[in-house]
């Protein structure tokens, strides 16, 4: 599919990079470009003898290069497709791929279909323990292990607010600490929400009652969890969740609720801690109105599909993760760009906090939630950035100042719709709406 | 969040010493927290029990705070029109970021000329690039719009673009500002009422140290007339090496100054216009002696070190820089060229020709400035060429570069000669004519393939630059025959030449893209 120049550098992985793919759109630079319908390649000269060998599966886009760089996509991918879109003429069209393009393409193709067996396979025959036994075993300890660190969890709880909380700050090891317990444990949820907590204890004036409301809810998890099996299913699998116990993508494909829509990516957030990436991009069905969140890992390098753009409309089907308030989804299909989306809804504060409500009641534990908002204004303060609606409310927003300007430009002192993501304090903003998407958080920015 | 905020200040301290009460609440949540008490015999799980249910109650009710500032005020309506095609935004936006200055200069003014307004988008940008660079803001006011306006308005950053900017300049900034302060007071207060401006000075001048005395009698520079003349007289007896040379340098500037009468003076005896037969033969003795009363005048005895000139040459160079041209011209009744020929011919010919080029730099003298490069090059002397070019009107400068790109100018790159060239320029400069562009265009071309152009690292920007002054009526030639697509050619040969290609097409868009309503 053509893509436009400012489409192209949003698949770059920083600015550092989009800046220098277009030092690289010079067709002097590639002595081979071919293409064919679903390919383009190109050879690009180095620093090196050999020229790197740059190639791109337009469909997803799907992006190969044998350059060193452990950027994805790397410089000369993001040029390769710039030279496309600029300098077309120079593409060689309709002659024999190279080999080393229709070795990638067999090996991708081998690739998909090993992994649609897979899924296929899945979905007839629930996967049968080779060894129920074994299993069992292995379930049971792992179940000891898990009672063992809430026990564990609870008294150190039970410590802190036995002798204060006062001397929490001074030690800034402890949440580490309790954190890489919790791991061993197996439960990973609890340490990722235990390390936050170094970046509430001594920060801002109301600090106290911000982190013991966060002791508070893990304890309601303990509890929870030493009662799970009497909780509805939905909530079991929040609870699930908010502890860290993966749920099998396979189940969730073979049995989740299915939605089939055009879904407008409302924006998406990419975070790294100790080098694992989480991106978290967002969904809205135009049709039912629903809201959906896509969960991505990557390790070591920032490595996602890309054929995910903000703003686009894309018309595909999603499963849902059982919980008592769906969000989280996996895409079962292939996603085809819808031509015509929608206008964006119009939701105001109002409704939004109303929808939040509603969705923190159902599941409290979701971190974070999401919000859609028409009515506000980017509005700089003495204590931040706001977003401000003609009654005067106002939402912090966690911006950084080079990053709001631009939204007070296409503002202009009036409404805007501005996503974001709500974690209970700030609105971190991800993409802003006028007519059209007119700015999106940059790659780079956090 | 304000129940927990009790709790909260409670458990700082720990329970173990104190015991806690639990917060009571109205309707459900109350009753839950009495449910919680109830059902909970530790006094530590109860807090959290409470805590947790608090917490998630707040984040299920959050309510955003209301602030009692008003509003800030909405921009007003756009009254210009705002490019939406989507190639113009493209090329403006690249045009903002990747430069060069001039591009950006031309875009704004074409912009403003035909009533449009820059995509609120990139105003940022602009607004920034505003803040580095000064030279940019005076062709920035009408193509911000309204909406640049009202955001300068937001951001004290951006003032600069307020009408209030040109306004009177605080006078308490000249008591008690810093030196940059001061000279902004001082040269606005000159542009207005040059005597208000001299009397502040002279006022002043006890007060202050020799720093601040040189900076600020240079903004006397401006409007300069013999009015000033007494009180700058005055500064060539000052305690400052530094100050007594600019007031000397001043004084200079006024042709009918006492100080350019006594130079004249000392200068005349020496100068001997005799009729020999029947031809006239001028001579020039200079002084043998450095009289008693010149050091008051800021002339200098001693050379420095470095100094081509003999003593008395020095003596001569140091007056002779002080006269008018016009004085030479009436007292010899010889023209430009045939005085400079003469002085080729004398053995004083180094000090002169020194002398006149910084008369005629400080006098802007085209007909010497013109006069001077016909007779360059000279062996001794190698005179800044560019300043003299500087000097002819424009008409006349496009001839004499182009004899430095033939003579394949050998002291500079053609890179350098072309950043050469534009500096000389203004950024709002008007084109250069169809056939210098053309003719130089083509010769940087050939020698584009020579191996060694690939070490003139200056032609990479100046070359891009010096398209920016290229005519519209010849872009489409110029965006030809680059070696782009060559395997053979270098990069860095090729990048250039893709930058260049880059910014014709985005000139060709401001043309075509940009055009007044009918």
């Amino acid at each position: 599919m053509p893509r436009s120049v400012d489409e192209i550098l949003q698949l770059a992985p920083d600015t550092a990079s989009a800046k220098a793919a277009k030092g690289l759109v010079v067709p002097a630079k590639w002595p081979n470009l071919g293409a064919t319908e679903a390919v383009l390649w190109g050879e690009c000269q180095g620093s090196g003898s050999k020229p790197y060998q740059v190639q791109i599966d337009q469909s997803e886009p799907a992006f190969r290069c044998t350059c060193p760089s452990r950027k994805f996509p790397c410089k000369h991918g993001l040029a390769l497709m710039l030279l496309w879109t600029q300098h077309t003429a120079r593409f060689t069209q309709g002659v024999e791929l190279p080999a080393w393009v229709a070795e990638w393409l067999a090996s991708r193709q081998k690739r998909a279909e090993k992994q649609e067996q897979k899924v296929k396979a899945a979905a007839e025959t629930p996967e049968a323990p080779a060894d129920p036994q074994a299993a069992a075993k292995r379930e049971a300890v792992r179940q000891q292990r898990m009672n063992a660190g809430i026990d564990e969890l609870e008294r150190w709880l039970a410590d802190h607010v036995r002798h204060g909380l006062a001397l929490l700050p001074a030690q800034p090891k402890v949440w580490g600490e309790i954190a890489a317990r919790m791991v061993d444990a197996q439960l990973p949820g609890l340490a990722f929400r235990l390390r936050q907590l170094e970046w509430v204890a001594g920060r801002g004036h109301d600090w106290p009652t911000r982190l013991l409301a966060r002791f508070g809810q893990l304890q309601l998890l303990i509890d929870a969890f030493r009662r799970i099996s009497e909780l509805p299913e939905p909530v079991q699998a929040d609870v699930r969740t908010a502890l860290g116990l993966a749920t099998d993508k396979t189940v969730v494909v073979a049995q989740g609720e299915r939605i089939a829509d055009t879904w407008r990516v409302l924006g998406q957030s990419v975070d790294e801690e100790d080098r694992l990436w989480v991106r978290r991009v967002w969904l809205h069905g135009q049709h039912s109105g629903r809201r959906a969140l896509l969960l991505d890992y990557a390790h070591g390098t920032r490595r996602f599909d890309l054929s995910i753009v903000t703003g686009a409309a894309l018309t595909m089907s999603l499963a849902f993760y059982p919980s008592a308030a769906p969000l989280r989804a996996l895409i079962v299909d292939t996603p085809q760009l819808a031509p015509n989306a929608k206008k964006m809804p119009v939701v105001t504060l109002a409704a939004a906090l109303a929808d939040l409500a509603a969705a923190v009641s159902a599941n409290p534990w979701q971190w974070p939630q999401s919000l859609l908002i028409s009515d506000g204004v980017p509005t700089p303060t003495q204590a931040g950035w706001r977003l401000r609606t003609v009654a005067g409310q106002q939402l912090p927003l966690h911006l950084p100042d080079e990053a709001a300007w631009p939204l007070v430009a296409e503002s202009g002192g009036s409404p805007i719709t501005l996503f974001g993501e709500w974690n209970g304090e700030t609105l971190r903003p991800l993409s802003v709406w006028t007519h059209d998407l007119v700015w999106r958080e940059k790659a780079d920015a956090t | 969040m304000n129940l927990l905020s009790e709790l909260s200040t409670q458990v700082l301290i720990g329970v173990e010493r104190r015991q806690p009460t639990l917060p009571a609440a109205s309707g459900l949540l109350g009753e839950l927290l009495i449910d919680i008490a109830n059902a909970t015999p530790v006094a530590e799980t109860q807090v959290l029990r409470a805590a947790g249910a608090i917490g998630i109650c707040a984040l299920a009710g959050y309510q955003p705070a209301l602030s009692d500032e008003a509003a800030m005020a909405v921009c007003p309506a756009e009254t210009r029109r705002i490019p939406t095609h989507r190639s113009l935004i493209s090329a403006l936006r690249h045009i903002f970021d990747d430069g060069p200055e001039r591009l950006r200069v031309e875009a704004l003014r074409r912009l403003a000329d035909a009533g449009y307004g820059m995509p609120p988008r990139l105003l940022i940008g602009l607004l920034q690039h505003g803040q580095r660079s000064s030279a940019l803001r005076p062709f920035m006011a009408q193509a911000v719009g309204q909406r640049g306006r009202w955001l300068a308005d937001l951001n004290p950053e951006w003032r600069y673009l307020a009408p209030s900017s040109d306004e009177t300049p605080d006078p308490q900034s000249w008591e008690t500002g810093t030196l940059e302060q001061r000279q902004q007071f001082i040269g606005w207060t000159r542009r207005r009422d040059p005597a208000q401006a001299r009397t502040l000075l002279s006022a002043a001048m006890g007060e202050m140290d020799a720093r601040e005395r040189a900076k600020l009698l240079e903004t006397m520079r401006m409007g300069l007339s013999a009015d000033d003349e007494d009180f700058v007289e005055n500064l060539l007896r000052d305690r400052s090496k530094e100050v007594r040379q600019i007031a000397a340098s001043l004084l200079a500037m006024l042709p009918d100054s006492r100080y350019v009468q006594r130079m004249i003076e000392r200068l005349t005896p020496g100068l001997k216009n005799e009729r020999k037969l029947l031809r006239r033969k001028l001579t020039l003795e200079p002084p043998e002696q450095f009289g008693a009363d010149w050091k008051q005048d800021a002339l200098k005895e001693n050379r420095v070190q470095s100094e081509a000139l003999g003593e008395r040459a020095w003596w001569l160079y140091q007056i002779a820089r002080v006269l008018p041209l016009a004085w030479w011209e009436q007292q010899t009744v010889m023209s430009a060229a045939e005085l400079l020929q003469w002085a080729k011919g004398s053995d004083w010919s180094l000090a002169l020709l020194r002398a006149w080029h910084e008369a005629l730099t400080r006098e802007l003298n085209a007909a010497w400035a013109e006069a001077l490069l016909d007779q360059l090059p000279l062996k001794k002397w190698k005179p800044d060429l560019f300043e003299l070019i500087a000097v002819l009107p424009a008409s006349r400068r496009e001839s004499h570069w182009l004899r430095l790109f033939e003579d394949g100018a050998k002291q500079l790159s053609h890179g350098e000669l072309l950043a050469r060239i534009a500096s000389s320029l203004p950024l709002d400069s008007p084109m250069l004519s169809p056939d210098f562009a053309r003719r130089a265009l083509q010769i940087i071309k050939n020698n584009l393939v020579q191996d060694f152009a690939r070490w003139d690292y200056t032609l990479r920007t100046s070359l891009i630059e010096f398209i920016c002054l290229f005519p519209a009526e010849i872009l489409a030639e110029a965006a030809e025959g680059w070696p782009i697509d060559q395997a053979d050619s270098h990069p860095y040969v090729a990048e250039t030449a893709a930058r260049v290609l880059a910014v014709v097409k985005q000139r060709q868009t401001l043309i075509h893209q940009i055009f007044p309503l009918e």
